[in-house]
Parts: structure tokens; sequence; C-alpha cells
């Protein structure tokens, strides 16, 4: 008992204490290898039952990822019971099996379904992000999300339309307008219809995203303590502006190495033979064909890698931003440190190892994802110093979070 | 044997630590000692958070006072040792059950995408009611026009007398009562995509001028259209759309859970299979024509002929797994060998 008495000596210091370091990064512990046998033994069983044990693979998924994330000496929880993800995701499929034999059938209740899927999904985005947040845990105290259906409708439904309004009605109003006032006008009117439908892109996209992002932050709690975030439009129509460029430039220089590339192997012989035997000679046609085909390929693939740098541009700016802005209760800065190399990288190695193990290197995928997320996200300020409180708010059921993953309806922001 | 692990204590519902310590003693009697919280807990009366992989595992007192070890891997040891043993935890970690599950996921996956999506969707199909299928072709046929058909230019003796070409080969199917739902039809139209033949759902069948024109003779065009036929009494158009509803339903539920990449992955998987389900309709449609021409002309050259002037016509080379059709060559190969074989 010697060992007990020494121990409660010295319980009056907090442990946070002994490291008086104000930085405080997340890490991540899994293993590929660990989470491998996992992932594949929840396949095995759920097509076993034929479905039912999805609702516990996901819970264990969801706990592997949240346990084996550390901040501070202590690991996140995530508290779902399979049973309320087994409700919801019945419930789901139900919906979602209706929708598609209704949406075959008769194409006019399709677009009524489309309607109706929009005008939810504020209302199921706000259910969903209640039920995540209820259902993490950090030492011993629950997050939770209170914004309002108000809010969401305004910064999902409403600002998204007008939006769409802008950028589509905007331009074709100020081509018809010069149109009218005297046809000679109508080249200036499609020059500035253009100017504005780029500029009007640029201004909205940062309208509507800094909104969803400052609704997002600012509706979250950590027990009864708010995070708070001041977002800035600007901020984003900075990166909205840099990420158009580098897709501009990128197209430019894609061009120019095609057109370099057709003339070295003399494509553009073919292709002139073509035109002036206006398409009747087989053979210049199969070349042609052929160099069109490939044509079209290797533009596929470009495309498709460069969406991918463009998407993960802003998803790094529009993330270290956010994060950057982000305090809980003014005690702690969120801190986000991600790099366009570093997150470009793995975004890279992950979707290789995907295709080269057809499918069955998700879960290393997912495990290399997890520890880059947390090596890059730090927190600022003493956390012993947070005396939060838990909130006593019931977690309802999960029947919004399955009906809005079942019909992809991801407001990520993180 | 006694152990002493340290840790610290969370008070209930509070992000406050305090330094504690644990006795775990052999008889699964643990002792803690915090500033907040002591005294001794048979581990039964505990909450102890499920074992997964080499995650950490909290103990939470009856009160709500919850245990978090520095050392986990000694607490996890002696837990391991003491509490009931979670049968699933072991399974993720038995080397021989993770292979034979790669093996039965690799094999349940391909089999319900060769086998089990294609005979769902017929069983499916065939239980869509007449109505709803009349409406999906009445549908269609609406649309025709912007698909870019209009009125056929061939005159009305023409048509009349590919009508009547049409009504004796349905005649002359055996059982076609039972063969099809409703009687089938045949319209006739000009088409900017040039010479085509295709069935919609309700018993419709459409055939170009273009096609018309192409044919050297109408044996060869009465071989087109009980391929088409074909396709209409294996229901293959509304399979077509239970399909591609399952795929998208698959796909909206696998999806939901990963990445932007799986999406991108997934969307291409659903397209090639797909593809592939209609390349599988094409061929049960040929064998349909092949066993009715064989049995009535002994041969299947009028499609195979048909088919080599189609071949000439169209030089576009889609590579096989890209494409709604299989290779002309195969599919002429097939038929040939047919006769051959009967």
């Amino acid at each position: 008992m010697s060992n007990l008495d020494s121990a409660q000596g010295t319980s009056a210091t907090s442990v946070n204490a002994i490291t008086p370091s104000t930085k405080t990064s997340f890490k991540f512990h899994g293993i590929g290898g660990e989470f491998f046998g996992i992932w594949i033994v929840n396949m095995l069983l759920t097509m076993v039952t034929f479905g039912i044990y999805s609702a516990w693979a996901k819970v264990r998924t969801h706990c592997y990822f949240y346990s084996n994330t550390e901040l501070g000496g202590d690991r996140f929880e995530y508290l779902a019971t399979p049973m309320q993800i087994l409700i919801g995701r019945i419930i789901a499929v139900v919906l979602l099996i209706g929708w598609a034999i209704l949406n075959a059938i008769n194409p006019i209740i399709a677009i009524a379904l489309a309607v109706i899927l929009m005008f939810a999904t504020p209302f199921l985005a706000v259910r969903n992000m209640r039920f995540d947040a209820r259902m993490t845990r950090f030492r011993n105290v629950r997050f939770n999300f209170e914004g309002s259906y108000a809010g969401a409708y305004l910064q999902l439904l409403v600002k998204p339309l007008l939006a769409y309004l802008i950028v589509i009605a905007g331009p074709m109003a100020i081509a018809a307008g010069s149109k009218f006032l005297s046809d000679e006008l109508i080249g200036v009117g499609v020059v500035v219809a253009v100017l504005f439908f780029f500029a009007a892109m640029v201004f909205c996209y940062a309208w509507v995203s800094a909104g969803i992002a400052q609704y997002m932050v600012n509706g979250y709690r950590y027990g009864t303590k708010a995070f708070q975030a001041e977002l800035n439009i600007r901020e984003y129509m900075k990166i909205a502006l840099k990420a158009m460029a580098l897709f501009m430039g990128a197209m430019v220089a894609s061009t120019l190495i095609a057109f370099a590339f057709g003339f070295m192997f003399g494509v553009m012989d073919s292709i002139v033979e073509l035109i002036k035997n206006g398409f009747k000679g087989s053979d210049a046609m199969q070349d042609g064909q052929a160099m069109g085909y490939m044509m079209l390929i290797v533009s596929y693939f470009f495309m498709l890698a460069l969406s991918m740098v463009i998407a993960a541009y802003v998803k790094v700016c529009t993330r270290n931003y956010m994060f950057n802005e982000t305090k809980l209760d003014g005690e702690l800065q969120m801190r986000s440190n991600m790099a366009l190399g570093s997150f470009l990288a793995l975004v890279v190695t992950n979707f290789l190892l995907v295709i080269v193990t057809f499918g069955f290197g998700i879960a290393w995928a997912e495990v290399r994802s997890a520890k880059y997320m947390a090596s890059v996200t730090e927190v600022e300020g003493d956390l012993s110093l947070v005396h939060a409180h838990d909130h006593n708010e019931q977690s309802d059921a999960a029947i919004a979070d399955e009906v809005a993953g079942a019909f992809d309806i991801n407001i990520g922001i993180v | 044997m006694i152990e002493q692990i340290d840790g610290h204590i969370l008070a209930p519902k509070n992000a406050t630590k305090y330094p504690a310590s644990m006795v775990l003693g052999a008889n699964g009697m643990l002792t803690v000692s915090s500033e907040p919280f002591s005294g001794q807990h048979q581990l039964e009366t505990t909450e102890i958070s499920a074992a997964l992989g080499n995650t950490p595992r909290n103990i939470t007192f009856n009160n709500g006072h919850v245990f978090v070890a520095s050392q986990s891997q000694h607490l996890n040891q002696w837990l391991t040792k003491h509490s009931k043993p979670s049968v699933i935890n072991k399974l993720e970690q038995h080397l021989g059950l993770i292979v034979v599950a790669c093996i039965v996921t690799v094999i349940v996956t391909y089999s319900t995408i060769v086998y089990g999506v294609p005979a769902a969707s017929k069983l499916i199909a065939n239980m869509v009611p007449h109505s709803v299928e009349k409406q999906v072709g009445d549908y269609s046929l609406s649309l025709v026009e912007e698909m870019g058909f209009s009125e056929s230019s061939l005159t009305s003796d023409r048509q009349a007398e590919l009508q009547l070409l049409f009504s004796d080969t349905v005649n002359k199917l055996p059982q076609q009562a039972e063969l099809f739902s409703q009687p089938p039809q045949l319209l006739i139209f000009s088409s900017k995509e040039g010479a085509n033949a295709f069935a919609m759902a309700g018993g419709h069948i459409i055939l170009t001028d273009e096609m018309i024109e192409l044919a050297d003779n109408d044996s060869q065009l009465q071989a087109v259209l009980l391929h088409e036929l074909g396709h209409i009494r294996h229901r293959h158009i509304m399979t077509s759309i239970v399909q591609s509803s399952i795929l998208s339903i698959a796909a909206a539920m696998i999806v939901g859970e990963a990445s932007g990449i799986a999406d991108t992955l997934m969307s291409v998987t659903v397209l090639g299979t797909s593809l592939s389900y209609s390349r599988h309709h094409e061929h049960e449609a040929d064998n349909f024509a092949a066993e009715h021409l064989h049995n009535w002309y002994q041969n299947t050259d009028s499609l195979v002929s048909l088919y080599k002037l189609l071949q000439s016509k169209h030089q576009i080379d889609i590579p096989d797994w890209a494409s709604t059709h299989p290779n002309l060559e195969d599919r002429m190969a097939e038929l040939k060998k047919y006769s051959q074989n009967q």
C-alpha cells in the first residue's frame, strides 16, 4: 500500500503541468496491417450476414480510428452503438431502393424526388453533424453541434441557389441586355458577360464556402464550450483565384506540349491529309481515329490528374485557413499545417495503392490518410486548463446520419 | 501476481485529469487511488471499452470515473487475461481467417457482379407489372424525335411490306404468346445516326431507313428483327434498368464511407460493369436469333452477312471492354459456330 500512498501524495498537480508545452499535436497510432484485419473481417461478416453486420462494422471501424487518435495523452472515443446504426441503415436502404425504383420508372417523379432531396439536405446535414458530434467523446466530454436549422437552410440551400442564379443568369442577362440596346454592342456584351461569369464564380464560391464553414465551425461545441471562427470571404476568393490560375496555366501548358508532340510525330500531317481527302481515304481515317482515341485517353487522364491537384490545393488552403481561425472558447487555438507537396504525395500514392491492390489497399490508404491528417493538426494552449463539462443532450437515432450517407450528402469541412 | 500501473482518472462528464494509479489484483480486483476517486472495485462491476487491435482500453467505474493507463499495453494484457475474451477481436487478428476472408471477398464480389446481379435483375424485371413496362416504353417512345429520329422516307408500300415481314416473323415463332407479354410492334424511322435497330421497353422495335437500305435483302432484315425480338423476349430493357439501379445503390452504399478516390474508381467500375452486362444481352439476343434462323433455314448466314455489312460501314475501333456491343468478328464467329454445332 505504500506505493498507493506516494501516488496520492503527488496527485495535487495536474498531469499536464509536467509538460508545459503549449502546442499539442494530434497523433494517430493505427497500423495498416492491423486495420486490414479488421476491415477484411468486416467485409466477410457483412457478406455472410447479407449486410446486417455492416452496422457493427461501421462502429468497429470508427472506434479504431477514434481510439487511435491521440491528443495530449488521451484518445478519442466513438460512442454510437451498432443497433442505432442498424436502424438508421435499414431505413436508409429502404428509402434508397424506393428512390431507385421511382427514379427508373417515371422521370417526372424522379425530378420531384430530386427537389425533395434538395430541400431535405440542410435538415439531414444538421442532424448528421449533431449525431456525429454527440457520438464523439474526448476526456469524458462529448462534442455537440448546435447550429440552427434556419442557418443551415440559409447557408446550404438559399445561398447556393442564389449563387447558381447569379453565375448562370447574370451573364445571360448581360448578353441579352447588350443585344437589346444595340446589335453592334453584342460583341462587347459577350466579353463583359464572360468576364462577369468568371468574377461571379470566384465571388460566389467564396461567399458560399465561407458561409458554410463559418456556420459549421461556430455550431460545434466541446461539452458546453463553443468553437469560434471569423472567416473572411476575401481569403476564400484568393484561394479560388489561385486555383483558377493554376488550372488555366496547366491547360495552356498542356496545349502547348500537345502541339509540340503533335508536330514531332507528324500527327498534324495525317490530320491535314484527313481534311484534304475529305474523310474518304480509309487509311488516313483509321490513323486519325486511332490518334483521336489516344488523345481522348491522354486528355482524360490529364484532366483526372489536374482535378486531383486542384482539389488538393483547395483543400490544403481552405483547411489551413479555417483551422488557423478557429478557437475553442477563446482558450485553445486550432492549427493546421497542411502542405500541398506532402498532401498531394499522400493522395497520389493512396490512389495508386488502391488501384494496384484492386481495392484491398483501401485499409492502408485510410490509415495513411489518418496518420497524415493527425500529423498536420495541432492545438495551441494548455489543454489541462480547459475545464470542459459534458452537455446533457440525448443522442438521437442514426437515421439522418445513415440517410445522409446513403444519398451521398457530404458537407465535410475537416 | 499483483501489478501496479500508472495513469489518470477523468471525473464524470469532466475533462480534468487527475494522476492516478491502480493495482491489478490476481482475482480481478482493481484498487484505484487518485485525488477525486479511490477504492476497490471488482472488474465485473466496471465497464471496459471493447478490445480492438492495439487500441488502449479504458475502465469506466459505475459512478462515471474513467481510468486511462499511461502504459496501455500493460492494462490491455491484464484485461485480456481477466475479462471475457472478445471473439471478434481474436478473429480480426487471426491470419488464417484473414486469408480466408480475402479469398471469400474476391469470390463473392466476382460472382455477385457476374452472376448475382444479372440473375436478380432478371428476376425483378420479370416481376415488373406490364403496365409499368408499357409506361416506360411510352415515355422513351415520346423522346424518339428528340433523339434525332424523324418520319421514315420509305414509301408506304415498302413500309407495309416490312410490317408484313415483321408480323410473319413474329407469328412464325413457336409459343409466341408465352414469349411476349404484349404483341411486339415495329416502328420505322429515319435517323441521323445511320443504320440502326433497337428494342424498347413495352415491345417496340425501331428500325431505321438506313438499316433497311444497308441490307441486301429482306432475309437479312428478318435476322435483325429476330435479334431485337430476342431483346424483348428476354426483357433486356427492364433488366438493364434494374441492373443499373442495383449498381447505383451498391455504389452509394459502398462509397458512402470512403474518400473521393473511391468515388472515381467506383464510377469507372460501375460503367465497366454495365457495359459488360450490355454485351451479355447482345449475346443472348444473338443466340435467340440464331436458334430460330437455324430452325427455319438451317443456317445463320443472313445475320452473319448483315453484320459483315455493318462492319464495313463502321470503321471505329472501340476496344471491346469499352463498348456496349461485343466485337462483331466474335459475334459472327459465334453465329457460324452455332449453325455448325446443331
